[in-house]
């Protein structure tokens, strides 16, 4: 099953991303700040990562920096999930090495077409 | 005797060349006269001009011993000219903490000819009689007479301009604290408004997906209300935070190059809903050499879904119409959208107000047709951001024509 880690602290979205994932057969395991995130990319070996930004403990920016520095987990693409309100965070994020970005409130299906893509390029490779 | 050697003639010549001198002297003791006369009037002149000047007029010696006083300077500095003349000036309208600098400055004249603040108009402090400082606007110039200098200065209170500068300044940061404060509030509102309004969003669009494979279709239509009730009262919220974030100069647009006729399909299904609730029909017409541009691809989309929904607003069982071309201005190509309603239309002065924010085109039009009276201002500023521009033509009772021109810095333009 593909295993998809959404690094989320707000618990409606959380739970709402979650649930409609795991509707369509992804498998969603959860993290709720970037330290844990990083964490757990390690220990769960997700297909695929998707990262709020605005986290506590640690950022998603610098999260993702972690993430793609260590050579375990720098393969897994990670999605950006930014405030759609915020002027710059798309280059923020792909700056920081996300492979792409989408802008919360979440459009679901958009997204599920770039999870999608990610996860049909790796299954193709 | 010599002079009885003389003739009649030589003494008659004699006399008359001593006449003709004495004549001579006359006309220059006459000419003298009027010269005197003339200098005393100058003199006159001069000294009214000073005295009704308005701003004082002092007169020093090399000393920097005061040698003229005008009314003036005894309105400034509240010194009587019989009080002034003969007086130190330093010790009269300079404050105590200024004076060894004056003197300095002075002695440094004197000795080298330099003076850095001679011949110019410089702002400093002055005091008064009374022991009050207060803002002067000051000139000295230094004049030569003979081996020594005498000094003219020229002085102006300028305290009720600085006052008004202040005034003026102070005001300013203020309305620019407040204008911060405002963008500031609506950046944290916008998030207290719309993270609820999400989940709002986002819960029912999952009731709906999970009604539907219940197979429990009779929550359906409600679901749908819901969403979109949410959405409109977004769209709002956006609207609102995208004018504060313009008018605070946090607008940013990121270009890229897009192919246009997906743009396009995207916008029409997007608008479909909207086009249907009046009864109106819709007519697209690209052109076929459309290509690609380079702008930024959401705000175009978001500019053109502003006039198609403000066409469909305006127009009831009536033809909206989405024409898009390229065209050739000075060999730079332009994409132009144009937006074409049969509707209510507008007269000249309505279109006058279209694209300032808070306006739609009349008071009375706000209470029939809602919304945040944003769309055109923003889609406006967002075009122009992108180097172009909206313009419209409309007439009243017939419809209204919008067009985005962008110019299309593509590889092609």
């Amino acid at each position: 099953m593909t295993k998809i880690l959404l690094v989320e602290d707000n618990e409606e979205n959380r739970d709402m991303l979650s649930r409609r994932l795991t509707r369509r057969g992804y498998e969603v395991v959860i993290a709720l700040d970037g330290g844990q995130g990083v964490a757990m990319a390690q220990s769960e070996t997700p297909d695929l990562i998707l990262m709020d930004m605005d986290l506590p403990v640690l950022n998603g920016w610098e999260a993702t920096r972690q993430l793609k520095a260590a050579p375990a987990t720098q393969a897994i693409p990670i999605i950006a999930l930014t405030a759609h309100a915020m002027v710059g965070e798309r280059e923020k994020a792909l700056e920081a090495g996300c492979d792409d970005y989408d802008t919360k409130p979440v459009e679901f299906q958009r997204l599920l077409g770039k999870i999608e893509a990610f996860l049909g390029k790796e299954a193709s490779s | 005797m010599k002079n009885q050697d003389k003739t009649k003639e030589e003494l008659i010549q004699e006399l008359e060349s001593a006449h003709q001198r004495i004549n001579a002297l006359e006309a220059l003791e006459d000419d003298h006269k009027r010269a005197e006369e003339a200098l005393r009037q100058n003199e006159e002149r001069t000294r009214l001009i000073v005295e009704s000047a308005l701003d004082a007029v002092i007169t020093l010696d090399a000393q920097g011993l005061i040698t003229g006083w005008n009314p003036q300077a005894e309105t400034i500095f509240g010194w009587s000219r019989e009080k002034a003349i003969g007086r130190r000036l330093a010790e009269t309208i300079i404050p105590p903490q200024y004076r060894e600098a004056h003197h300095r400055g002075l002695q440094h004249f004197l000795a080298t000819g330099e003076g850095p603040v001679l011949n110019k108009r410089i702002e400093i402090t002055a005091l008064h009689r009374d022991g009050h400082e207060f803002p002067v606007e000051l000139t000295i110039s230094p004049l030569r007479s003979g081996e020594t200098f005498t000094f003219s200065a020229f002085i102006r209170d300028i305290t009720e301009r600085r006052r008004a500068e202040e005034a003026l300044q102070r005001a300013k940061e203020e309305a620019e604290a407040a204008n911060q404060a405002k963008s500031l509030f609506l950046t944290n509102m916008g998030h207290e408004l719309r993270t609820p309004l999400n989940h709002i969003i986002g819960y029912s669009e999952m009731l709906q997906e999970e009604a539907e494979e219940a197979g429990q279709k009779e929550f359906i239509p409600d679901l749908q209300k819901i969403r979109g009730a949410g959405k409109d009262l977004l769209g709002s919220i956006n609207a609102i935070l995208d004018i504060s974030k313009i008018e605070a100069g946090r607008m940013d647009v990121s270009l890229e190059i897009f192919t246009i006729v997906p743009l396009i399909q995207d916008v029409v299904s997007t608008i479909k809903p909207l086009v249907d609730k009046n009864a109106n029909t819709l007519q697209v017409h690209c052109a076929d050499d459309l290509g690609t541009m380079r702008a930024d691809l959401t705000k175009v989309r978001q500019a053109l879904l502003i006039l198609l929904s403000n066409a469909c607003k305006f127009t009831e069982r009536g033809t909206i119409t989405l024409g898009v071309n390229r065209e050739l201005v000075d060999s730079a190509a332009w994409i132009r959208f144009r937006v074409t309603d049969t509707g209510i239309g507008m007269t000249p002065e309505q279109m006058g107000k279209l694209f300032q924010a808070f306006h739609q085109a009349d008071a009375s039009a706000t209470r029939k047709y809602d919304g945040t009276g944003l769309g055109l201002a923003i889609s406006q500023k967002i075009c122009q951001m992108m180097g172009g521009e909206i313009t419209v033509e409309s007439t009243l009772g017939q419809g209204s024509t919008f067009t985005i021109s962008l110019p299309a810095m593509d590889v092609r333009g």
